[in-house]
């Protein structure tokens, strides 16, 4: 086989947890999990949705003592220890760097939640335009500013997997919670929102209406939430594993869409992602 | 019979084999006999987890309803299956699949060759072979591990390699410990063709890494042999053991029902596998 | 088994189905936002029997896209288990002949010998299948080619088969339950010259089709061109690696399971979803994937459909819908993608003819 597929790190780590010792000691004593939750870049919306799960909010808490998490409780203890710690936002300061780095350190499993810090999501939008230019739309006074090309968390540190969505998906959540509640490594959704589409019997939009769908190269997750109500896919979950990206932004253009319109199609959400800038750069700048 | 016949076991003994390699002897809890053929597997597992194809690494003894699997953790339910104590249970399905030809090996010379953790299903094979030794002509087994801390059952690798009725070569690609067994450096290829065998007479069985069995294949192949003496061992990822679900497919077969054991010749036609 | 044939007015046809709606749910072709779908109906006259094609077929129905195979309780002995999933009694209204075929084809799969899939089982036998045959074809049908259309030959597999005369339906009836039903209507039996009419309206259909597929040595060159450039090609220049296909496709079989974990640790149920081949961890090992790559994963679905399927289970596994080619976002053509091949073969033939008759002289 010459393409192995990486071993991915919740694998590995997934296995020294489960042989450590003190994980055995915490099941002995029914210790709740210790969560941590850090914001960067972003709209928090992914936290909102953490305490906004109605579904499965009493569960989730049940199991979860919350030591960090701003939104939730403004007494956290920042250096942990962890046992989970999600992690919000892209990284767009070299501070925010400097402090996940160190989160990193002191969590045993960490895991992205949502499109920006699995993707890079809508802050890596600014990524085709030069800081400096961004800077100066945003900002009157830039000299206090130091920002730099936003970045995915698993740029920058060594995830144990991740929860994407925009806001993260529930179903990957609870998949997450009660994996490790079990202690087995999660089943995250890493098929195509098409997949979850034709399951719920939905007309194809990309095909009976010509509108340009961005369901196949996205991951699922949703439950095809956009496609159901008759709109096309917009791509917020962020692109799935081995997407083909050049075939369907060629599509588009057969379509009738403009070369601009596809590549903001392509670098809306997880412009950073390999698998969208090939799309994106068959119609677009390349930086 | 059923796609969801669930049965359940409980886990009476655990032997390590290597350290991430160990034996779990199993019991039926409902059935008093259980009854299943070398090269048949199980598909095992814990609700929540999921199930796993693992073969049989113990012969069934009549009226009895034990069985042995031999489990390395490294996928989602095997690393959970790891963690098994004695006294646990487990649910599980089966026996599936056809195992190896027991009814051919009557009169013909038997070349065994496996790798790694793939010694297991060839186990109860041999097994049977020594329980029916005056039937059968000369037995050849050739083990390859990666290292010798890799190699499996060690005590019958022992066992085998001090009897005078079965030929043993045992090889490691690293030799990296001192080791009760005579061992050779090197990989299995290496040491087929300096056997005494009739390639007319003789069946090969390979189980291994499923490039090891490619290579083991080609050379025996070259050696003379035919396409249709040689049986090889396949493992897919399955979800059902039953034909079903369609993910051990290989061109026109399931491995779970038409399989897991192959002719060479039948199999390697298709694409999509290494063969 | 029972067979019998009677001719049954419009007028009289859709109060019977009333009637038989008090007992069963009654599922068949409706028109959606312009298109045809297959759904429970509510009122017999939403049905739309002449639709053409439908996204998904019927199969549906029977096989259920996401289904609850069975629930686990732990106990302090073990588990207990509980099998999920109660069939209702339904009628399937207006099958055609190429969704027939794909129920018996689906029937060949999951109630062979040796292990029979229960779920299944038990929604095929509740349900009551009335197929209707074809009136005219579709833009990438070619059930004509694949040998099952436009009229529906084997004496298996439907409880009643129609056949459109205008302003009255020719009904074939097959087994003991269809008679059942049939009986308090009092119909005119069928005559020789109905069944004439009948093969005169699937003549007319055949000469109809557009899309055409030579199936008489497909299963050898497909499988003698497993490394032909035409692989590679449409799967980096098309395929997005979407599984609508797959999803789409009457006799694609092949699930995957998920279990679903209570929050309490004691209760978990195992539901099984269909799967694909297109997907790139469906062939995925431990150390691993077997179809890493686009092509083998698009080379894996148009060769089982054309090719080992044959050797599976006796018979193709595409019966020529086109639903595949209709869904697929950039329309991927599998008859296309073979008569390429075949082109390739002919030229090879033709080259070595040519170099024997120069050696010949």
């Amino acid at each position: 086989m010459t393409n192995l597929p990486k071993t991915t790190f919740y694998e590995t780590i997934f296995y020294r947890l489960r042989r450590g010792k003190d994980e055995a000691k915490r099941m002995m004593e029914k210790r709740k999990f210790r969560l941590g939750v850090f914001k960067y870049t972003c709209c928090a919306g992914c936290e909102f949705q953490l305490i906004y799960f109605q579904k499965h909010i009493l569960e989730i808490f049940q199991n979860l003592e919350i030591v960090y998490f701003q939104m939730g409780d403004s007494n956290g203890k920042e250096e942990g220890p962890f046992d989970i710690v999600l992690i919000d936002g892209a990284i767009t300061q070299a501070e925010q760097a400097d402090q996940l780095k160190k989160v990193r350190q002191a969590a045993k499993f960490l895991l992205p939640i949502g499109s920006c810090a699995v993707n890079g999501g809508i802050p890596a939008i600014k990524n085709s335009t030069s800081e400096l230019e961004i800077e100066q739309r945003v900002y009157q006074q830039i000299a206090p500013i130091h920002s730099m090309k936003a970045h995915p968390i698993d740029e920058y540190v060594r995830v144990d997997g991740c929860i994407k969505g925009c806001p993260m998906g529930e179903a990957d959540l609870v998949e997450a919670v009660t994996s490790l509640l079990i202690g087995k490594q999660p089943n995250f959704f890493n098929y195509s929102v098409c997949v979850e589409c034709k399951l719920k019997g939905n007309l194809c939009v990309l095909v009976a209406y010509k509108e340009p769908c961005m369901g196949p190269v996205t991951n699922a997750g949703c439950g095809a939430l956009c496609p159901s109500y008759g709109r096309p896919c917009y791509a917020c979950w962020g692109p799935m594993e081995d997407a083909n990206a050049p075939a369907l932004a060629q599509l588009f253009e057969k379509i009738g869409l403009s070369p601009d319109d596809i590549y903001r199609k392509f670098t809306q959400y997880g412009s950073p992602k390999s698998e969208f800038r090939k799309g994106a750069e068959l119609y677009g700048s390349k930086t | 019979m059923d796609s969801i016949d669930y049965q359940m076991a409980q886990v009476l003994d655990i032997q390590m084999e290597t350290a991430a390699i160990k034996s779990y002897l199993f019991t039926c809890v409902e059935s008093k006999i259980f009854r299943f053929s070398p090269g048949q597997f199980n598909m095992i597992g814990l609700p929540g987890v999921g199930e796993a194809a693992i073969s049989f690494s113990s012969l069934a003894i009549p009226g009895s309803n034990q069985f042995t699997h031999t489990i390395a953790g490294v996928g989602n339910v095997t690393r959970f299956l790891e963690r098994l104590e004695i006294g646990r249970r487990v649910l599980f399905r089966g026996p599936f699949g056809r195992g190896w030809p027991i009814e051919e090996i009557i009169g013909k010379d038997l070349l065994i060759v496996a790798g790694g953790i793939g010694l297991a299903p060839l186990r109860s094979f041999l097994f049977y072979c020594l329980e029916n030794r005056n039937r059968i002509r000369d037995v050849v087994l050739v083990y390859g591990a990666r290292t010798t801390d890799d190699m499996v059952f060690a005590k019958d690798l022992a066992d085998w390699q001090a009897r005078d009725d079965i030929e043993t070569i045992y090889c490691v690609d690293q030799y990296n410990k001192e080791s009760s067994l005579r061992l050779q450096v090197g990989l299995v290829t290496r040491f087929l063709e300096k056997l005494e065998l009739d390639y007319r007479n003789t069946l090969a069985f390979l189980c291994g890494p499923e490039i090891m069995m490619r290579f083991v294949a080609r050379n025996l192949l070259f050696q003379g042999y035919a396409g249709d003496q040689i049986y090889v061992s396949l493992e897919r990822r399955m979800r059902c053991g039953t034909g079903h679900c369609g993910h051990c497919q290989i061109g026109a077969k399931f491995v779970c029902q038409d399989g897991p054991v192959f002719q060479y010749s039948d199999i390697s036609r298709f694409a999509d596998t290494l063969l | 088994m029972y067979t019998d044939a009677f001719l049954i007015e419009k007028d009289q046809f859709s109060p019977w189905l009333e009637v038989l709606h008090q007992e069963f749910r009654l599922i068949g072709p409706i028109e959606e936002n312009g298109f045809y779908t297959f759904a429970e109906i509510q009122s017999v006259r939403d049905l739309a029997l002449n639709y053409d094609t439908t996204m998904l077929g019927p199969r549906k129905f029977i096989y259920h896209p996401e289904e609850k195979i069975c629930a686990f309780r732990k106990t302090p002995e073990g588990f207990e288990i509980e099998p999920l999933g109660k069939a209702a009694p339904q009628i399937l209204v207006g099958v055609h002949s190429c969704d027939l075929h794909a129920i018996l084809v689906l029937d060949k799969v999951f109630l062979k010998k040796g292990f029979q899939d229960r779920n299944y089982r038990m929604w095929r036998e509740a349900t009551v299948i009335m197929g209707i045959h074809c009136t005219g074809v579709c833009p990438n049908c070619f059930c004509a080619s694949m040998g099952t259309g436009p009229l529906f030959e084997p004496k298996e597999g439907y409880d009643f088969l129609l056949t459109d005369f205008g302003d009255r339906y020719l009904i074939e009836l097959l087994g003991e339950r269809a008679e059942k039903f049939i009986l308090p209507l009092k119909l005119q039996r069928a005559t020789e010259s109905d069944f004439k009419k009948k093969q005169e309206i699937g003549r007319k259909v055949e000469n109809q089709f557009k899309k055409k597929i030579d199936t008489t040595h497909l299963v050898d060159i497909i499988l003698r061109n497993q490394n032909h450039p035409v692989w590679k090609r449409t799967a980096e220049e098309l395929c997005l690696g979407c599984t609508n296909c797959t999803m789409v496709c009457p006799t694609c079989f092949c699930y995957n399971q998920k279990d679903e974990i209570g929050f309490d640790l004691i209760h978990y149920e195992r539901k099984r979803y269909w799967d694909s081949c297109q997907e790139l961890h469906f062939a995925q090992v431990h150390g691993g994937n077997f179809r890493f790559t686009r092509m083998a994963r698009l080379r894996q679905f148009v060769t089982h459909k054309l090719a080992t399927w044959v050797e599976q289970f006796g018979c193709f596994g595409c019966i020529g819908c086109g639903r595949c080619m209709t869904w697929c976002p950039t329309g991927i053509d599998l008859t296309e993608i073979a008569k390429e091949i075949m082109v390739t073969e002919q030229n090879k033939t033709i080259r070595m003819s040519e170099a024997q008759q120069f050696e010949n002289g």
